[in-house]
């Protein structure tokens, strides 16, 4: 599916989502453009993992709209979630199923044909070193496994828009490197990632606009020179720092 | 009265209120004990009715004591069925105790404080079978029927040493990993054997003179001889059997503790890592067939998953056995079918549409949730409706009708039961399902006990149409109006869009 030019990947207009009294995204306005790399901070409970779970699909808003390439999620989910894929925080795999099978059941989610999906898993099982444990069960695998496994399920539909919640848990240095690595070469090609994460030296290096939420709402937004400008500070910790203290 | 902390009942009553937690209370509220109390009630009153109904010769105590008798052997094999799933998890599932082992606790009272919490689910069962028996007997006006009690609990401890003795032996012959697989399909096996008994007997099954099966007089003989004399007040029996229970499970403890110790420092080591990338996979692109071998390979690979469905059908053997008492085969068996069902479509469902394991995948698909839905009960209800069909079909060759109504009945249990699932999805973690078995479902005792009742009731509507007692359909009515009322109930809906 190709947007017209000037549509986002990702559009977020006044969302809101309440658990009983709590608001936990409060009129939540984001927009990203394609090939963007951004950066969701917060501190904990900040509502990070809601924002992502309302893109996702697997949770629905209250108030607000969320569009995908210009689909209305609400509209029509079924096509706003064919460009997207979603890596939350717990990698979500079945633990009696083979990592080969994971692979082939989610190809088959997004109805990728046969042939591609073999040669894409191949690719993607090479790339992220999995490949001699194909035939394993995924409750074998180690932590850091598992989340590349996960990876590789999100990224076999070749997808447009890429979510993920905590991406680097669990691996180990050398595979961190490779995973923003390739990352990084996707959003050269057009891939929009949208990620969140506490690791805020990731999100300095990785991350081309940065958002920081608190109690649902973003306190700022902008590129890392914008925010040291707007805020101080020489980090990006600083900057977090700053901007949640103004914030509370 | 403060326990000690650290004492050996401090360590039970701990133990046990985590088992109750497990079930999904986290306090014992008002309202779920004044609903298991009318269940209890009702268990008591259906039990007096079972005893008195059939023969209505009740009046001589052999006879009263040889119904009891075959209570407790039921009670004896689902206290086995109990006992073998509850000492698996309690013994040789070792992270659960990690911070027993870690604490500076002797490993002695650790291992008394578990097999005291085994004896005690293994005896609970007994609340369902042998004491709602036992108390209607009782207050019928024979009072050493309360004998029941102390020889149920000597019963449940020969269950636990036994349990425990083969566990020792398993472990020390196979080791920790392959013990505990082995106790698994062990279990799981155990009720195909007894269908299998059950079948054998009920082929030879000609009443005996007082009025019990022939096969059951010949196990209870061999089994309870002396509980069966326990019962009838012969104290120097009661007093055998309760030292022979102590001291076997004295024996046993004294010498499982070795590998019982080796188990709990032993986990569950993952197999080698398979080098098999080369060989070739046919990569499938149907959803549909790849939804089905995704939900079947998921519980079927899981030890704990497939024994519980094993042993679903277990409960609905009640049926058949106590149809040879006091209906026909063919009903009994119509019952036992929809019983079945019921409980097969409940287990599946609860495991496939509740404790979907990873509806974050799920709600990003972009694939329509009814389809998935759609989807998950075709692999809840293919694999039932075939059995429902064929044991239907085999039951219709002996009484036509009373197959008939088996295959509408099985039918209609396992689409209720699967609608329950679908109205009122209770979402919970398939890793803490495995861990606790099939009893954690955060579901209110009122709404299991709907489910229950709507099962009971599906397999009730089969017996009494079978026996061309046609109120038999208002039981049907009325329970196939549960699954809307569940609906009607169900406080997650607006929270969970899932998958």
């Amino acid at each position: 599916m190709m947007p017209e030019p000037g549509v986002p990947a990702l559009c977020l207009a006044d969302v809101v989502k309440r658990f009983g009294d709590l608001i936990a995204v409060d009129r939540l306005n984001l927009r990203l453009a394609r090939g963007e790399f951004y950066a969701l901070l917060g501190p904990n409970g900040a509502g990070k993992t809601t924002t992502l779970r309302l893109i996702s699909g697997l949770l629905r808003p209250d108030a607000g709209r969320v569009e995908i390439l210009g689909v209305d999620a609400a509209q029509a989910p079924e096509r706003a979630k064919r460009p997207l894929a979603f890596v939350p925080d717990e990698p979500p795999l079945y633990g009696k199923l083979r990592l080969i099978e994971y692979l082939e059941f989610v190809a088959g989610l997004w109805a990728v044909p046969a042939d591609a999906a073999m040669r894409r898993a191949d690719e993607l099982l090479g790339w992220l070193e999995l490949d001699a444990a194909r035939r394993e069960l995924c409750e074998n695998l180690s932590r850091g496994m598992q989340q590349k496994l996960a990876l590789a399920a999100a990224l076999i539909h070749d997808p447009q828009v890429l979510v993920l919640d905590e991406p680097l848990t669990g691996l180990d240095a050398h595979a961190a490197r490779r995973v923003k690595d390739h990352l990084l070469a996707l959003t050269r090609r057009g891939l929009t990632v949208l990620f969140s994460t506490h690791i805020l030296d990731v999100a300095e290096k990785l991350a081309g606009r940065i958002g920081v939420i608190q109690h649902g709402r973003l306190l700022a937004e902008g590129r890392l020179d914008q925010l040291r400008a707007r805020y101080g500070g020489a980090s990006l910790e600083d900057v977090f720092l700053n901007a949640t203290a103004a914030g509370s | 009265m403060r326990l000690a902390p650290g004492s050996l009942v401090w360590l039970v009553l701990w133990d046990l209120r985590v088992r109750w937690r497990s079930l999904g209370y986290t306090r014992i509220g008002l309202s779920s004990i004044a609903i298991y109390a009318a269940f209890f009630l009702l268990l008591h009153g259906a039990a007096a009715a079972i005893i008195l109904e059939p023969t209505n010769k009740f009046h001589t105590q052999a006879q009263a004591l040889a119904v009891l008798a075959q209570w407790c052997l039921w009670g004896t094999l689902m206290m086995a069925m109990f006992g073998a799933v509850g000492l698996v998890r309690l013994l040789m599932a070792g992270p659960e105790l990690a911070l027993l082992l870690s604490s500076p606790l002797p490993l002695a009272r650790v291992l008394w404080s578990r097999v005291l919490v085994f004896m005690v689910l293994v005896w609970s069962v007994n609340l369902m079978l042998a004491v709602p028996a036992a108390d209607a007997g009782a207050l019928l006006g024979h009072p050493r029927f309360l004998l029941a009690y102390p020889v149920s609990l000597a019963l449940a401890a020969l269950v636990a040493a036994g349990w425990l003795a083969l566990a020792a032996l398993l472990v020390r012959g196979l080791g920790v990993v392959r013990a505990r697989q082995a106790l698994w399909w062990l279990v799981g096996a155990m009720p195909v054997a007894w269908m299998v008994l059950v079948f054998v007997n009920a082929g030879a099954g000609n009443a005996g003179s007082d009025g019990t099966h022939s096969w059951t007089a010949r196990a209870a003989g061999v089994l309870m001889a002396w509980p069966a004399r326990a019962l009838t007040g012969d104290a120097g029996a009661l007093a055998a059997c309760l030292a022979v229970a102590a001291l076997a499970l004295w024996v046993v403890q004294r010498y499982a503790a070795a590998p019982f110790h080796a188990s709990l420092l032993t986990p569950d080591a993952p197999r080698a890592r398979q080098a098999r990338s080369a060989r070739p996979m046919r990569w499938r692109s149907s959803l549909s067939l790849l939804f089905l071998s995704k939900e079947w390979r998921t519980i079927l690979r899981e030890p704990r998953l497939a024994v519980a469905l094993f042993q679903q059908p277990l409960i609905a053997l009640m049926f058949l056995y106590l149809s040879l008492q006091l209906s026909s085969l063919a009903a009994g068996a119509a019952a036992a079918i929809a019983e079945t069902a019921g409980l097969l479509a409940s287990y599946l469902g609860s495991l496939t549409i509740s404790a979907e394991e990873a509806p974050g995948l799920l709600a990003a698909v972009p694939v329509p949730r009814a389809r998935l839905i759609r989807l998950k009960c075709v692999a809840v209800l293919a694999p039932v409706i075939a059995a429902v069909a064929a044991a239907a079909l085999a039951v219709a060759l002996a009484d036509p009708w009373a197959g008939l109504v088996a295959l509408a009945c099985g039918c209609g249990a396992a689409f209720s039961a699967t609608a329950v699932e679908v109205a009122a999805p209770y979402p919970f973690s398939r890793r803490s399902f495995t861990r606790v078995a099939h009893g954690r479902r955060h579901r209110s005792p009122l709404d299991l006990l709907s489910i229950s009742v709507m099962i009971l009731g599906w397999a009730a509507g089969a017996w009494f149409l079978a026996g061309h007692h046609w109120w038999g359909a208002g039981i049907v009515f009325l329970v196939i109006l549960v699954p809307f009322w569940q609906w009607w109930r169900d406080i997650n809906r607006e929270a969970i869009l899932g998958y």
